[in-house]
């Protein structure tokens, strides 16, 4: 033995005789099961052995292995953006159906209902014109005429002639705010029994009010008129609930229309009807209504005999030539 | 003492075994990869040395595994990894020769003189005898693992876990749970054997050293 190692536990030459002729590896499938088994205990998928193999080295297969323990599932967001757009595709494609079924519903008119379909082309025409040049729906007549009684309540007349001629004349629609006659459709519907018209005077300005919020909700969105039927149809509910002693009374027409001219004579004009009246009145000999003028000045002058000073200036000139 | 010999550079030594596998335990998987291929040549040597059969080795280097797989939650770094790793292996190796109804490990004592002696005595003598002007690296390998299967097994196992697992005569001795002058006896009378075994050959070695 030529050689003496200074330690006696280690030989320089043996060591390097063994790290020469002591290479063995494990299989390529051990590897590859064991690593599978340690990435399944962990959860993730193992980098193939393959590279180390071939000569890679070690760190760059722990490169490639960090590399691919990254986001396992990096397409899930991906996946799930797609199905909220699909999603949101589907929703808005059937709006615009749930809006061409919702917007008729909201009218419980049944002659609104009918005479719709043929107003609808004209509605947004009908939008860009001025107010006072518009024509008025069938609805808005309507519901005008369940506001008669409240708008123009007729003064006592003389006679039972005069009486069923002035009731016939607030049965008429309205002329206050609308140029347009009145609709077939008005004209064939019952009227209302002429007991109705007779309102008190806080019913009257209540009717008032709700004539003027149906006039703006109309102006700017037909569609917004049952709120207006709703009211007058509770208004002539409720005035038919107050009329029954009159129907029920044996009298005639000409009875009837005496007992609604009483009730005017009894009834004390307010001053919010006068102005209203005169208002009405001021509007109509604005677009040149003389007659329908002169003859709500007279029915005024008749319920307020000092209706004319409380005309506006510009209004006395004109109601000096109106003859009682 | 010796690094690993699966350690391929510095660049990757940069990372700890114990941090690995530290690593490993809290989920990381390519932790284990990395530790993996430091290791898996050593053990699975240890292992074949050890048997003398490559199948039976390589069912003992799965379990090894995964042993080492299953008890990374346990895994506490008082002592090195490899330490830890190599005495998964050898009490796998342990539980494979009880099994067998061999025990290896207590066949022959640490300071058999004797029986080493005779052990070595018994070396064919052809070999040692054998010319050795032509010897090519093929039979330096068969007579260096034919000297190594001789030895007994607590000396080969000294030796094995020295050589493939690089542990110190410390670590050996903590992991075959004798003390240090033990190790040293047993690698002593381990190198002894091989030596004489390979003496023959020391001087074709020496000279492809050269």
């Amino acid at each position: 033995m030529t050689h003496e190692p200074e330690n006696p536990e280690r030989d320089p030459v043996l060591d390097a005789a063994w790290r020469v002729h002591s290479t063995e590896m494990p299989p390529a499938r051990l590897d590859a099961a064991i690593l599978a088994a340690a990435h399944r205990a962990t959860g993730s998928a193992p980098e193939p052995v393959v590279a180390q193999e071939n000569g890679t080295r070690p760190a760059d297969v722990g490169v490639k292995i960090r590399a691919s323990t990254g986001p396992q599932r990096w397409w899930m967001p991906l996946a799930a953006a797609a199905t909220i757009g699909a999603v949101a595709l589907g929703i808005l494609q059937t709006l615009p159906q749930h809006g061409s079924i919702i917007a008729p519903t909201v009218s419980d008119m049944p002659a609104r209902a009918v005479e719709r379909p043929a107003e609808l082309p004209h509605a947004p025409r009908d939008m860009l014109q001025p107010k006072e040049q518009r024509d008025v729906p069938s609805a808005l007549a309507e519901a005008d005429v369940a506001r008669t009684p409240t708008v123009a309540a007729p003064p006592a007349a003389p006679s039972a002639a005069a009486a069923r001629k002035q009731a016939a004349k607030v049965a008429a629609p309205p002329v206050t705010d609308s140029a347009a006659p009145p609709p077939a459709s008005f004209a064939a519907a019952p009227q209302p029994f002429p007991a109705e018209k007779k309102a008190d005077s806080g019913e009257t300005a209540e009717s008032a009010d709700m004539k003027s919020r149906s006039r703006g909700a109309l102006a700017t969105e037909p569609a917004a008129a049952p709120p207006v039927a709703q009211y007058s149809g509770l208004a002539r509910k409720d005035e038919r609930q107050r009329s029954e002693p009159l129907q029920s009374a044996p009298a005639a027409a000409g009875a009837m229309a005496l007992g609604k001219t009483a009730a005017n004579s009894a009834r004390p004009a307010k001053d919010n009807d006068v102005d209203a009246w005169i208002m009405r009145i001021h509007k109509l000999h604005d677009e040149g209504k003389l007659a329908d003028a002169a003859n709500e000045l007279r029915a005024l002058r008749q319920s307020n005999p000092e209706a004319d000073g409380r005309l506006p200036p510009e209004l006395r000139a004109w109601a000096a030539t109106v003859k009682p | 003492m010796f690094a690993p010999r699966d350690d391929p550079s510095a660049s990757i030594a940069e990372v700890s075994d114990e941090a690995l596998m530290q690593a490993y335990a809290a989920g990381r998987a390519a932790a284990f990869d990395m530790l993996y291929a430091r290791h898996k040549g050593g053990v699975y040597r240890y292992l074949l040395r050890h048997c003398g059969d490559a199948g039976i080795a390589e069912e003992l280097f799965q379990d090894v595994w995964m042993n080492a797989i299953r008890a990374r939650d346990r895994y506490v770094p008082t002592a090195k990894f490899t330490t830890w790793l190599y005495t998964l292996a050898h009490h796998r190796l342990v539980d494979h020769w009880r099994a067998s109804g061999r025990a290896k490990f207590a066949s022959i004592d640490d300071d058999g003189d004797e029986g080493t002696r005779a052990i070595v005595e018994a070396l064919p003598a052809s070999r040692r005898d054998e010319p050795e002007k032509r010897i090519d690296a093929r039979q330096l390998r068969e007579q260096l693992h034919a000297a190594l299967a001789t030895l007994p097994a607590v000396q080969r196992d000294a030796f094995l876990l020295q050589q493939e697992g690089g542990l110190s005569l410390a670590e050996i001795g903590q992991l075959t749970g004798v003390g240090v002058e033990t190790v040293k006896s047993r690698l002593r009378y381990a190198v002894a054997k091989l030596r004489g075994e390979l003496a023959t050959l020391g001087a074709s070695l020496r000279e492809e050293s050269r």
